[in-house]
C-alpha cells in the first residue's frame, strides 16, 4: 500500500486512488486513441453524408444571411437616424425656448459666464 | 450594399456556421439568427483577429460561442416560462422532426445527436462535416487535442451505433 502524507495520516484512512481496473481502462483508451493516430484523414464517410443531409440549411443560407444582415443594418441605421433627429429636435426646441439666442446653448443656465468669471 | 469584407465572410463561412448552430440548437430559425450574429461579430471584430489561427477557425469559434449563448438564453426563457423544450414558435424542433420524417436513417441520427453534449456535437460536426483537423478543432473550441480526440471517439461510436441500430431495425 502507498503511504500518503498529510491529512490521511491523521485519521488513519488509506484512500483508494485507483481501482485494479484502472490499467485496463487506460490501455483500452490508449488503444482507442491509436485509431486516431493513423492519420488525419480518417473520417467516417457514411456518417459525414448523413450529418450533411441532417444539417443541410435547406435554404440559400448565404443569400438569407446577406438579406438579414442588410435589413438589420438598415434598421439600425434608421434607428440611429431617428435618435439623431430627436436630438436635433431637442436642440431646436431649446433654441426656440431660449428666444432664438444661439449663444445661450453654450451655457446650461443663465449667468454661467458670470459665475465662471467670478471664480 | 454590404461591405466587401462582410460579404466575403458570409460567402465563405455561413454554411459551416449554420451546421454548428443547427447542430447545437436543433432549430433552423435560431440557427439562422446565430449565423447572422456570427457574421456581424466577425466583421466588427476583424481588427482584433490576431491571425494565430485561420480565419475559418476563428469564425467557427464565434459561431460555436454564439450558438451556446443562444441555447442558454433559450433555456432560461423556457425555465422562466415553464414551457416544454420540444415546442418552439419558429417551428424549429418540430420542423426538424418533420423534415427527417420519412427519412428513418436521419431520424435516429437526429435523436442521437441531440443526446450528445453541445461540445461533442460541435466536435463531430467540425470533424465529419467540415473536415477540420484535430488541431483546428482544438483551436476553435479551446480544448486540448487529446480531449478533442477522446470526445470525438465517444461521440462517433455513439452515433455510429445509433445509425447501425436503425439499419438492423430496417
Amino acid at each position: 500500500m502507498t503511504e500518503f502524507p498529510g491529512p490521511f495520516e491523521s485519521n488513519g484512512e488509506q484512500p483508494v486512488v485507483v481501482s485494479d481496473d484502472h490499467d485496463e481502462v487506460v490501455a483500452q483508451l490508449g488503444s482507442d486513441l491509436d485509431e486516431f493516430e493513423d492519420g488525419s484523414d480518417n473520417h467516417d464517410e457514411m456518417l459525414r453524408i448523413r450529418l450533411q443531409q441532417l444539417l443541410d440549411p435547406a435554404v440559400d443560407i448565404e443569400a438569407q444571411t446577406t438579406q438579414g444582415i442588410d435589413r438589420s443594418l438598415r434598421d439600425r441605421s434608421s434607428f440611429n437616424m431617428g435618435v439623431d433627429l430627436v436630438g436635433l429636435g431637442w436642440t431646436t426646441l431649446r433654441v426656440l425656448l431660449a428666444g432664438g439666442d444661439g449663444d445661450s446653448l453654450t451655457n446650461d443656465r443663465p449667468g454661467a459666464d458670470r459665475d465662471m468669471k467670478g471664480t | 450594399m454590404l461591405e466587401r469584407r462582410l460579404r466575403a465572410l458570409i460567402d465563405q463561412h455561413s454554411t459551416a456556421a449554420f451546421h454548428i448552430a443547427f447542430g447545437i440548437l436543433h432549430d433552423r430559425g435560431l440557427a439562422e439568427d446565430v449565423v447572422q450574429e456570427t457574421m456581424i461579430k466577425a466583421w466588427q471584430g476583424a481588427d482584433s483577429f490576431r491571425g494565430e489561427s485561420s480565419a475559418r477557425t476563428w469564425v467557427l469559434r464565434i459561431a460555436h460561442n454564439t450558438a451556446i449563448d443562444s441555447l442558454r438564453r433559450r433555456r432560461d426563457q423556457l425555465t422562466v416560462a415553464g414551457n416544454v423544450p420540444d415546442i418552439d414558435s419558429s417551428g424549429g424542433v418540430q420542423e426538424t422532426e418533420r423534415r427527417v420524417e420519412g427519412r428513418a436513417d436521419l431520424g435516429m441520427l437526429s435523436e442521437a445527436l441531440k443526446r450528445l453534449d453541445e461540445t461533442s456535437r460541435t466536435i463531430v460536426i467540425l470533424r465529419e462535416v467540415e473536415l477540420m483537423s484535430y488541431q483546428q478543432i482544438s483551436d476553435a473550441l479551446d480544448l486540448s487535442v487529446p480531449t478533442v480526440k477522446t470526445r470525438l471517439l465517444r461521440a462517433r461510436r455513439f452515433l455510429q451505433a445509433a445509425v447501425a441500430d436503425q439499419g438492423v431495425e430496417q
